[in-house]
C-alpha cells in the first residue's frame, strides 16, 4: 500500500502546482485526478469491481495524502460505494465514482464534494444532488448543502465508513503537522541555539507528537470495530478531531511568523485540521457517544476494547 | 485461550470475588491497594507472571494477555499493590537478564504471591536525575555490599524484596558504573522507616542501606551496564493500562449512575477508547520484542492527564452523594502522585519531544 500512497501523494502534487492562486480550480483538479485514478476502489471487493483491499490499506493511503496538505475526496467516494453496495443499489455511477455521502446536521444535510456528484447516500437510500446551496469549508473544498434534516438515532455503517476515513484524514494532517513543527523546532535558532532546547518549546513539540499518536490510537482501534460501532468510531473521529485543535495550535506557537504565511506551506496543513474537525465537531460526537453510554452504561464504554482483531482471532 | 476468553474469565472471577466480599473496588488499587491474600489467590489462579516460562512458575503467555488480564484487575479496583511492581517490571527483568538460580529461587514465588517486590530507584539527592545515585556496591568475596539510602520506596515495609540501583564505579560518564541488585529485606544491614503521606501512614518507605550483602547470583544483568537495562525497565514500568486507569473505579460509578453532562462523558470514553488502544499498541510491540520506551512515556504522559480529568467530571456531578463523595476524595488525594511516580510529567514531555524529533529527521 505504501507504493499506492506515495503515487497518489506524488500524483496530487504535481496538480496542486498549476494551481497556486485558486483554490476553486485546485480542488476541481484534486475531484478530477481522484476519480481518474480511481483510488477509492482499494477497499471494494474485487467481486464487486474494487481492487480487494481493506479499510485499513484505504486510510493508509488518505492519511499520506492529507499528510502532505492535499485534498482528495476519498473517504466521500468510498462510503458512497459501501452504501450502493450495502443497499443492493446499482454501484455502477458510484464505481464511476459520482455517488457520495450525505451527512444530516441539525436542519441541513452536508453533502462533502457535493456539486460534482449525482447523488448523496442517506440511511440506505439516494439523495439526488441537485438543488444544493455552493459552500466551501476553511480548506476550500467544497461542503455543499441540501435542505431538510434526517437526524438518523442508530449508528449507521455508511456513516461510519466515512467517518473511520474522515478520521483518517485527520490523523494524515495532524501527524504532517506534528513532523514538521519538531523538524522546524530542531533548526531554527534563536539565542544561539536551536528553540528545541528551550524547553518550554520542546513541551509544544511533544504534545502535538503525543496527540498525533493519540489520535493514530483511536484510528486504529476504529479500523477493527464493527460496522454499526455506536462508541469506538465516533471515539475515533472525535479524538483526531480534538486533537487537530491542538496540534495546529502548537504548530504555530513553535513556527513563529513565518508558520503564517502562505509561502511556508504550514497552513495548508492547519486548515485542513481546523476545516476537518469541523464536519462534525468533537463536541457533536462526544454528545452522541455520551448518550449512547448513558443507554448502554459502563459495559458499553468498556467494551470498545483495544483487543476486537485478536479476540476474534481465538 | 484467546485474549477475549482470558478477558471474560477474568471478569467472571472478579465479578464473583467482588459479589463476596472479598474485596472492595477503589481508585488507585495498584499502589494502595496491598493484599497480600488476594495476591496469593490471583497466584493460584495463574494470573501472575503470566508472560514468563512455565519452568519458572510462568504461563508462558504474551503481554497481550497480560494488558488484558491488568486491564480487567484496574478496572474493578482489585487490590493488586502486593504483586504489581515483581509481575510487571522485576519479574520480566529477572527473566531476562536475572542467573539460573535468582530465576529458580524468585520467579515461582513471585508468580505464587509469596515474593513481593519494593522499587529502591530514587534517593533524596537523585529524583527525576536518577543516574545520580549515589548507593554504592561495594565488591567483597561471593558478592557486593550495598549502602547508601533509598527514598519513596513505596510498601518497602512489607516488601520481601527490593529492587537496587545502585553505583558499582566511577565512570568517565555519569551512565556508567550502574548496576542492578536483587535484596532480601529482612538480610542485616537493610532497615526500612515509613514515612507518611497526605493520605496517612500509606505506602511510602525510606531503605537505609548499612553494608547489606548481596551474593554475586543476585545481580541483574551486567555488572556497569545498569543504566540501559534500567532504560529498558521503564517501557515495562510505563507503559501498561495502570497509567491510564488509576481513577476508572470512580469513573465507572460516574458511568454507572448515568450521571454526568453527556458531552463530558463522551469525551472523557472517547479519550478511553483511544488510551487504550495505546497501551494495548505497547504490549503488542513488547510481544515483538521491542522495549517501546518513547510510546511507553507518550502512553503515560497522555494517561495522567485523562485519570486527573476523571476526578474533574466527577467534582462536576457527584458531591451530593456521600458514598461516592468518599471514592473522589480518595482519588483527589491520589492524584498528585500520578504525574509524579515513574517520572514526572515534565520529564516525560523532554522523552516525548526527543523522540518527534527523531521522527522528523
Ligand atoms: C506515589 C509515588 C510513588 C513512588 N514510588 C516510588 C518507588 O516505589 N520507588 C522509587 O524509587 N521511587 C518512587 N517514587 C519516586 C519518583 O520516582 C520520584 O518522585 C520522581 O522520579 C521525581 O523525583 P523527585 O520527587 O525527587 O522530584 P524532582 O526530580 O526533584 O522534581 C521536582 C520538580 O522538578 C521538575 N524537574 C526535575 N528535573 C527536571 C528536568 N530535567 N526538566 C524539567 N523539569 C524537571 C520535576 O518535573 C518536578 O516538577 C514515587 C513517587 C510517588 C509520588
Amino acid at each position: 500500500m505504501r507504493a499506492v500512497a506515495e503515487a497518489a501523494v506524488q500524483v496530487l502534487s504535481a496538480q496542486v502546482a498549476a494551481y497556486r492562486d485558486d483554490p476553486a480550480a485546485e480542488m476541481a483538479a484534486m475531484w478530477r485526478t481522484t476519480g481518474e485514478q480511481g483510488w477509492h476502489l482499494l477497499a471494494v471487493p474485487e467481486t464487486a469491481g474494487g481492487m480487494g483491499g481493506d479499510l485499513a490499506d484505504l486510510a493508509a493511503v488518505v492519511r499520506a495524502v492529507s499528510a502532505a496538505g492535499l485534498s482528495a475526496p476519498l473517504p466521500e467516494l468510498h462510503a458512497g460505494l459501501f452504501g450502493m453496495l450495502a443497499a443492493g443499489l446499482d454501484p455502477a455511477a458510484a464505481l464511476d465514482g459520482r455517488i457520495g455521502v450525505a451527512l444530516p446536521r441539525g436542519a441541513e444535510i452536508a453533502v462533502p464534494w457535493g456539486r460534482h456528484l449525482d447523488a448523496a447516500v442517506l440511511a440506505g437510500t439516494t439523495l439526488p444532488c441537485a438543488d444544493l446551496r455552493p459552500a466551501v469549508n476553511l480548506a476550500h473544498e467544497p461542503v455543499d448543502t441540501l435542505a431538510g434534516a434526517a437526524a438518523g438515532t442508530t449508528p449507521d455503517p455508511v456513516v461510519n465508513r466515512w467517518r473511520i476515513l474522515h478520521a483518517a484524514r485527520l490523523v494524515g494532517a495532524a501527524e504532517g503537522a506534528a513532523r514538521r513543527t519538531a523538524a522546524y523546532a530542531a533548526t531554527r535558532e534563536q539565542f544561539g541555539r536551536p528553540i528545541a532546547r528551550f524547553q518550554a518549546v520542546a513541551a509544544l513539540v511533544a504534545e502535538a507528537h503525543a496527540q498525533a499518536v493519540l489520535a493514530a490510537a483511536a484510528l486504529d482501534a476504529a479500523l477493527v470495530a464493527a460496522d454499526d460501532d455506536p462508541v469506538t468510531v465516533p471515539a475515533g473521529l472525535a479524538t483526531a478531531a480534538r486533537a487537530a485543535g491542538v496540534v495546529a495550535r502548537c504548530a504555530h506557537q513553535v513556527h513563529g511568523a513565518i508558520g503564517v504565511t502562505r509561502e511556508l506551506g504550514l497552513e495548508r496543513l492547519t486548515r485542513r485540521l481546523w476545516a476537518w474537525r469541523d464536519l462534525p465537531t468533537e463536541h457533536e460526537l462526544e454528545a452522541g457517544i455520551g448518550r449512547a453510554v448513558r443507554a448502554g452504561g459502563e459495559p458499553l464504554a468498556w467494551s470498545a476494547g483495544p483487543e476486537f482483531d485478536v479476540g476474534s482471532s481465538g | 485461550m484467546s485474549a477475549a476468553a482470558l478477558r471474560a474469565e477474568v471478569r467472571a472471577q472478579l465479578d464473583e470475588w467482588r459479589a463476596a466480599g472479598i474485596f472492595t473496588p477503589r481508585s488507585d488499587s495498584w499502589l494502595v491497594g496491598y493484599d497480600e491474600d488476594f495476591s496469593r489467590r490471583l497466584g493460584a489462579r495463574g494470573w501472575i507472571g503470566l508472560t514468563w516460562s512455565p519452568e519458572y512458575g510462568g504461563h508462558g503467555r504474551g503481554f497481550v494477555d497480560r494488558f488484558v488480564l491488568t486491564e480487567e484487575l484496574l478496572r474493578a479496583g482489585a487490590p493488586v499493590a502486593a504483586h504489581w511492581i515483581a509481575d510487571r517490571q522485576i519479574g520480566p527483568a529477572i527473566a531476562r537478564l536475572g542467573t539460573g538460580a535468582l530465576r529458580r529461587e524468585l520467579l515461582p514465588a513471585i508468580a505464587a504471591g509469596e515474593a513481593r517486590f519494593c522499587l529502591g530507584m530514587s534517593e533524596p539527592d537523585a529524583g527525576s536525575d536518577l543516574a545520580s545515585v549515589r548507593t554504592r556496591a561495594r565488591r567483597v568475596d561471593g558478592g557486593w555490599l550495598l549502602a547508601g539510602q533509598k527514598v519513596w520506596s513505596s510498601n518497602a515495609h512489607r516488601a520481601t524484596h527490593a529492587y537496587v540501583l545502585a553505583r558499582t564505579s566511577d565512570g568517565e560518564r555519569r551512565h556508567d558504573g550502574l548496576s542492578e541488585f536483587v535484596l532480601d529485606v529482612t538480610a542485616p544491614g537493610v532497615t526500612v522507616r515509613r514515612i507518611p503521606d497526605l493520605r496517612g501512614p500509606g505506602h511510602f518507605c525510606e531503605i537505609f542501606l548499612d553494608d547489606a550483602f548481596v551474593p554475586d547470583a543476585w545481580v541483574l544483568g551486567g555488572i556497569g551496564a545498569g543504566w540501559a537495562q534500567v532504560t529498558e525497565q521503564l517501557a515495562f514500568e510505563r507503559g501498561g493500562p495502570e497509567r491510564v486507569l488509576s481513577t476508572y473505579p470512580l469513573l465507572r460509578r460516574l458511568l454507572d449512575t448515568a450521571a454526568g453532562p453527556v458531552g463530558r462523558v463522551g469525551e472523557l470514553v472517547a479519550r478511553l477508547v483511544a488510551l487504550r488502544r495505546l497501551a494495548w499498541q505497547v504490549a503488542v510491540r513488547m510481544d515483538a520484542g521491542e522495549a517501546p520506551v518513547a510510546a511507553a512515556a507518550t502512553l503515560k504522559l497522555l494517561g495522567n492527564r485523562f485519570e486527573v480529568d476523571v476526578i474533574e467530571a466527577a467534582r462536576e456531578t457527584l458531591p451530593s452523594d456521600e458514598d461516592l463523595r468518599a471514592a473522589l476524595d480518595d482519588a483527589v488525594l491520589a492524584a498528585p502522585g500520578f504525574s509524579l511516580r515513574g517520572g514526572t510529567t515534565e520529564v516525560l514531555s523532554v522523552v516525548v519531544g526527543r523522540e518527534a524529533m527523531r521522527e522528523a529527521r
